[in-house]
């Protein structure tokens, strides 16, 4: 993996719950990798399977999907409802040669501004230990063979 | 409607092996709303198969659309200009779908999907066979449930000894179903019909089935 | 006046007289920071390097005299050590004999902001008492000494000497284990307090209020808002020190007080604003970007300028600036300009998070005849400078990508239409102690019709066994009233012994079932106050519940009231802070001032009385700090205690020994008690669990609700039309809970008296032609918005539709788009966010 490669980070955060956490980790100057965008959802019900996918399409290393926790997601289920989108995309994901690891589902209440923080860090260095899957950004692409879900000796998956 | 399930997508990606530019075709009809098929689904398969192809090294080239019915050629004809320039055409229809392009259009037309039944919701999520298009319908004996495809044995006339002690068939594939004359029974009595039970069936003219080569409707007065 | 181009100078104006007629009048005339020259031997005013907290407030500020650059006023070097000196002018009988309530947390703020501006820094604060009791100040101070290396010293300074060759300054202390050491430091704030704002006094004085004995306004305990004169109210630090959150609630509840006043008169005076006809943005986007500098919040890290310089390069931006801060009234007006002069027709700011001021910013481009929706936010604030203030460079790369990819969403926005709807004109109040029964008489008295749900049998359960404030003031009356007020007002349905079984809706229309012994019954209301309080913690050490002679400090009261009972008591223990530790290590902010009241009624009682009060801080703020002196001076004795050694209770033969190690002595006592009274601080209520679940609003790790915002929202929930008060938001003082209580129901009221509020804009529709009536969305909206239309197709009722998307996100046929959220624009934000443009940088 080229040594300059940062890992890119997506993360959907939903309005009320994960945003408002990472502005939480903004005011009590919390500090992670600036390696992680967040796009802001109004609830993570909104998460299109095809968002997740789009997004590791347009260069995305890994993904967070972050909302509320179980039984307080504002909107009653979209929490419910985007963690078994998550759940199937993360099966997909091994048959089309990306390590699932790269996609997580979190939940957090608003209070949580450290808990963002950590995931933000957590999923950076798990990200960038399963290096970039882009064909572009590797140097000696052409030596990559066979699916990254093969290559696990490289990881260290599960360390969350 | 009709009911389909998409093929495992290890099997769609060894069928488009060949192909460097391809068609993804859904239609809104049956698999739109039984989630296998509609322009969501084309979305999430396309996306998905250039991913897969993009980690081989093998970039593929995707166009992505979707008719109201597969089984028009007037709904059809709006892509040919698309589909000529394709290498092959995966289609997210049921058969029919795959069968109509492939008339119509001299390229490969490969399915998506995997055409199972005539069916009904049981609950959101959860499709189940309750139609076998036979041909010759006996609903209004049953009360309306057929036992063709609801009995994993065909029968007509009443249960065979395998209707285990909670009412479901002992061969109950996919989860637990329950026994088709269980239910017939039961719903003849509320419906008062229970002395339909004790008309017998003789065995079934499999003719009007499938068994007597592919069937054709014909109606003459709709004739152009 | 040649010179000004905006024409902002006119030399011809003289001072002109007004005339106003009006129904209530409010006083918010603040404070002063107390004059550090007077507390001379600190050297103020002589040594260049001693600075007052408010001028290093300043030092810090980005539009400051060193642009945010700390740097010391002798020699324009970087300090490395500074001391922060707390109480400069309060706890002082020489000066302000009160405590000034925010000094403890503002000279930690500080001292923790310093060292994010220059990590070299080493802060130390010298201190008598911290007092950190506020929601989030104890874990803000435990952050500030573990994670930012800030000095804490139990140790009053007194006198700073200069040394002339380097104008450093001398600080002579005593330390932990009782030696004197005399340090350098290279700068010295001094943490002064606050006084009334003498022109404050002045214009009190004019319109005959009366001043306290501390020459602020005088209000009364079971009134904090309301002055000594009827129609005059009194908000804000000119009726006492206290922070901003304290501010922000007395400034609601000053609100409150007026609308409630003057209710009948409501709307007769008010006009209705009127924007100009929305144009309707055809042709290409035209977009422009404003990237705010939010002094140096963001600037600090981020290159703004070259953000701004970047954006200009994105398609579709036609104009792009930087702006000192986008929410200045300057910027705002500024932004107007710029959308008629360039013709913009979509807008996208760079700055702090949506959450707070996007609403400020789509009411500016609506001004500008723009639709609202045409409005795009990129935080980089919380979300890029704030978090990565140790890595500018990556900082400013992450600026542009959210940029890009704000601009990318803004190329796709839409205008969105919205419609009025109907409010139900009732509010639900759950929880019937002292906030709920005041929040209850607020909004009733303001016209609105109140239903005060609470689950035990009486009202007001959490003021029985209370007879007096510190103040003096009687609380079973406070009690009686409140009850009898609440039962008779022809505007408050009163329902005791009762829960809400559900609440559905949403703002403006909620629909709730209330249970009780009674039946059930369903209300429709617009919005909903939650009032829990918090009780008194039950013990489970110093052998309470094993012996007798311990007690709780609502037990003492109760004991205080029935009176001597067997044998005369002489000797008393107070133990402050019983059962906090690492899982509850909150300050409940009350437990000091009940002590010291229960210490001084017990002298009232019997002078001969021996008291001893063993603490770790002494938590007597504001005004509560005369009763310390007085109790100190009454005979009681203030043992300070480490809590990492706690006091020992055990049974001796006719008494209790209590030991402690002293942590000012450095040497154990052993005090003969015959009572041990436990201050244990107070817990929420566990029926918040249940209304957590019910209404879905969160709550911290303590079980405490979480507020929008802790300083500028304190009483309102995240969630529209829902409000907090009462113990169960944060402890407070009778006083203290009143004000919140009035400052929720004003909140609410706002809601209320609107009569309609807007729908649609963030709503979900369905496209006619491409629904397959699969029913999916059906099923699945957790509001029932979608119905099945005469042309057999799902339809959405806009006024129903909450706008979370779950619906359009798992529609098979994508026939569902959600406003402003629509997959063309999330798929474009995707899609530009790492796509690195050849023009960039």
């Amino acid at each position: 993996m080229s040594a300059h490669a940062e890992p890119k980070i997506v993360a959907f955060c939903c309005h009320y719950c994960a945003f408002a956490a990472a502005d939480l980790a903004g005011v009590l100057r919390l500090k992670y990798p600036p390696n992680v965008h967040i796009i802001r959802l109004p609830c993570t019900g909104k998460l299109d399977a095809l968002y997740v996918l789009k997004a590791f399409e347009a260069g995305a290393d890994g993904v967070i999907v972050a909302g509320c926790l179980e039984g307080s997601c504002h909107f009653i289920s979209g929490n419910i409802r985007a963690k078994k989108r998550v759940l199937a995309i993360k099966n997909l994901l091994p048959k089309l040669g990306i390590a699932p690891e790269r996609l997580e589902f979190f939940n957090l209440s608003s209070a949580q501004g450290d808990r963002f923080a950590q995931i933000a860090r957590e999923m950076v260095e798990r990200v960038r230990a399963l290096g970039s899957f882009h064909p572009a950004e590797e140097e000696d692409s052409h030596d990559r063979r066979g699916s990254e879900a093969h290559r696990r000796d490289l990881t260290d998956a599960g360390a969350l | 409607m009709i009911v389909a399930d998409q093929k495992p997508i290890e099997e769609i990606l060894q069928m488009l092996e060949p192909y460097k530019r391809v068609l993804l075709l859904g239609c809104q009809s049956c698999v739109a709303v039984c989630m296998a098929g509609g322009e969501k689904e084309v979305g999430l398969l396309a996306s998905a198969v250039r991913l897969a192809r993009t980690s081989q090294g093998r970039p593929i080239e995707i166009t992505e659309g979707v008719v109201k019915r597969q089984c028009d050629d007037e709904f059809n004809d709006l892509w040919r200009e698309t589909i000529e320039q394709q290498e092959a055409v995966l289609s997210l229809a049921c058969g029919v779908g795959v069968n109509k392009l492939s008339e119509r259009f001299d390229l490969p037309i490969l399915p998506a999907l995997n055409t199972k039944f005539f069916g009904e919701v049981e609950r959101q999520g959860i499709w189940t066979e309750v139609c076998a298009g036979c041909g010759n319908c006996i609903l209004h004996m049953t009360g309306g449930i057929c036992p063709i495809a609801r009995c994993a044995k065909n029968l007509l006339n009443g249960p065979c000894g395998g209707v285990r002690a909670d009412g479901t068939c002992e061969v109950s594939r996919n989860g637990p179903r329950p026994c088709a004359w269980v239910l017939i029974y039961e719903r003849l009595g509320k419906l008062n019909q229970r002395k339909n039970m004790e008309q017998l069936f003789a065995a079934k003219d499999w003719s009007s089935d499938r068994h007597g080569g592919p069937r054709r409707r014909i109606r003459e007065d709709m004739l152009l | 006046m040649k010179a000004c181009e905006r024409q902002a100078l006119d030399f011809t104006q003289t001072e002109r007289i007004f005339s106003l007629e009006v129904g209530a009048v409010v006083l918010a005339t603040g404070f002063e920071p107390y004059d550090a020259r007077v507390v001379g031997e600190y050297g103020f005013g002589r040594f260049a390097n001693v600075l007052t907290g408010p001028q290093f407030e300043r030092l810090l500020s980005a539009s400051g005299p060193t642009m945010g650059k700390v740097v010391r006023p002798s020699d324009s070097q970087p300090p490395k050590k500074i001391a922060f000196i707390q109480c400069v002018g309060s706890r002082d009988l020489r000066h302000q004999s009160y405590c000034s309530a925010v000094c403890c947390m503002y000279a930690t703020k500080e001292a923790i902001v310093a060292k994010e501006h220059d990590h070299q820094i080493e802060p130390t604060i010298f201190y008598i008492d911290l007092r950190a009791y506020g929601k989030g100040f104890e874990s803000l101070v435990k952050r500030a000494r573990e994670e930012h290396g800030v000095r804490y010293i139990c140790s009053m300074v007194s006198q700073v000497t200069e040394i002339p060759e380097t104008k450093n300054l001398l600080i002579r202390y005593r330390d932990e284990s009782g030696a004197l050491r005399e340090e350098e430091f290279d700068l010295v704030v001094l943490a002064v307090g606050m006084r009334p704002s003498a022109k404050g006094q002045e214009l009190a004085r004019k319109l005959g209020l009366e001043l306290n004995e501390h020459g602020f306004i005088k209000t009364s305990v079971f009134d904090p808002v309301r002055s000594t004169r009827a129609g005059v109210f009194v908000t804000g630090a000119c009726t006492g020190p206290k922070d901003i959150p304290e501010t922000v609630i007395q400034a609601s509840a000053a609100a409150a007080a007026v609308g409630a006043l003057l209710a009948p008169a409501r709307g007769t005076r008010t006009q209705t604003k009127h924007y100009p006809e929305e144009s309707v943005p055809d042709g290409a986007p035209r977009i422009g970007v404003f990237v705010c500098h939010c002094g140096s919040n963001i600037a600090g890290v981020v290159d703004v300028k070259a953000v701004a310089e970047y954006a200009k390069t994105l398609p579709g931006v036609v104009h792009a600036e930087n702006v000192l801060y986008t929410c200045s009234q300057d910027n705002l007006k500024h932004m107007k300009e710029i959308i008629r002069e360039k013709k913009l027709n979509r807008v996208v700011v760079a700055s702090c998070t949506p959450r707070n001021l996007a609403a400020l910013f789509q009411d500016t481009i609506r001004e500008a005849g723009l639709n609202k929706f045409l409005f795009e936010m990129v935080n980089i604030r919380e979300q890029c400078s704030w978090v990565h203030a140790d890595q500018p460079e990556r900082a400013t790369e992450k600026a542009k990508r959210l940029v890009r990819m704000g601009v990318a969403k803004a190329r796709q926005l839409k205008p969105l239409a919205v419609q009025s709807v109907r409010i139900a004109p009732a509010a639900l109040v759950i929880g019937g102690g002292l906030s709920g029964m005041v929040a209850a008489l607020t909004l009733a008295d303001s016209g609105f019709e109140t239903h005060l749900v609470e689950r035990r049998a009486e009202l007001g359960t959490d003021l029985l066994g209370i007879l007096r404030t510190p103040e003096g003031e009687d609380v079973q009356h406070l009690r009686a009233r409140l009850l009898d007020a609440v039962r008779t007002h022809p505007k408050i349905r009163v329902y005791t012994s009762t829960t809400v079984q559900e609440i559905s809706g949403f703002v403006g229309n909620f629909s709730s079932v209330l249970k009780g012994p009674w039946g059930e019954e369903r209300i429709q209301h617009g919005v909903v106050i939650v009032a829990t309080e918090a009780y008194e913690r039950k013990p489970s050490a110093y052998l309470y519940g094993e012996d007798p002679r311990v007690l709780t400090q609502r037990e003492l009261l109760r004991y205080l009231e029935t009176g001597e009972g067997e044998q005369p008591r002489r000797s008393l223990v107070m133990i402050q802070c019983v059962g906090r530790d690492e899982k509850r290590p909150y300050c409940s902010r009350i437990c000091c001032g009940e002590a010291l009241k229960n210490a001084l009624a017990l002298l009232e009682q019997d002078p001969s009385r021996q008291i001893y009060v063993l603490y770790r801080e002494m938590i007597s703020y504001g005004f509560l700090e005369d009763l310390y002196r007085r109790a100190r001076e009454g005979g009681v004795v203030f043992i300070r205690y480490d809590e990492r050694t706690p006091p020992v209770v055990q049974r001796a033969n006719d008494h209790l020994a209590v030991t402690v190690r002293d942590a000012r002595l450095r040497q154990e006592v052993l005090i003969q008690a015959d009572l041990v009274v436990l201050s244990t601080g107070v817990e929420p209520d566990p029926y918040n669990e249940e209304i957590s679940r019910l209404l879905k609003v969160p709550l911290d790790a303590h079980g405490f609700f979480v507020e929008a915002h802790i300083k500028l929202r304190p009483v309102d929930f995240a969630s529209h039309g829902i409000f907090l008060c009462g113990g169960s938001h944060a402890p407070g003082t009778i006083s203290e809970l009143i004000a919140k209580a009035q400052a929720a129901a004003g909140r609410a009221a706002i809601v209320l008296a609107k009569g309609e509020l807007e729908a649609g804009g963030v709503v979900a529709t369905v496209d006619q032609e491409k629904c397959t009536a699969c029913l999916t969305c059906l099923r699945e909206c957790p509001f029932g918005a979608v119905f099945i239309n005469a042309q057999g197709l799902a339809e959405i009722e806009a006024v129903k539709c909450q706008g979370c998307g779950i619906c359009a996100a798992d529609c098979p046929a994508k026939a569902i788009q959600l406003g402003q959220f629509e997959d063309a624009q999330e798929l474009s934000m995707i899609e530009e966010l790492f796509r690195e443009r050849v023009s960039a940088l």
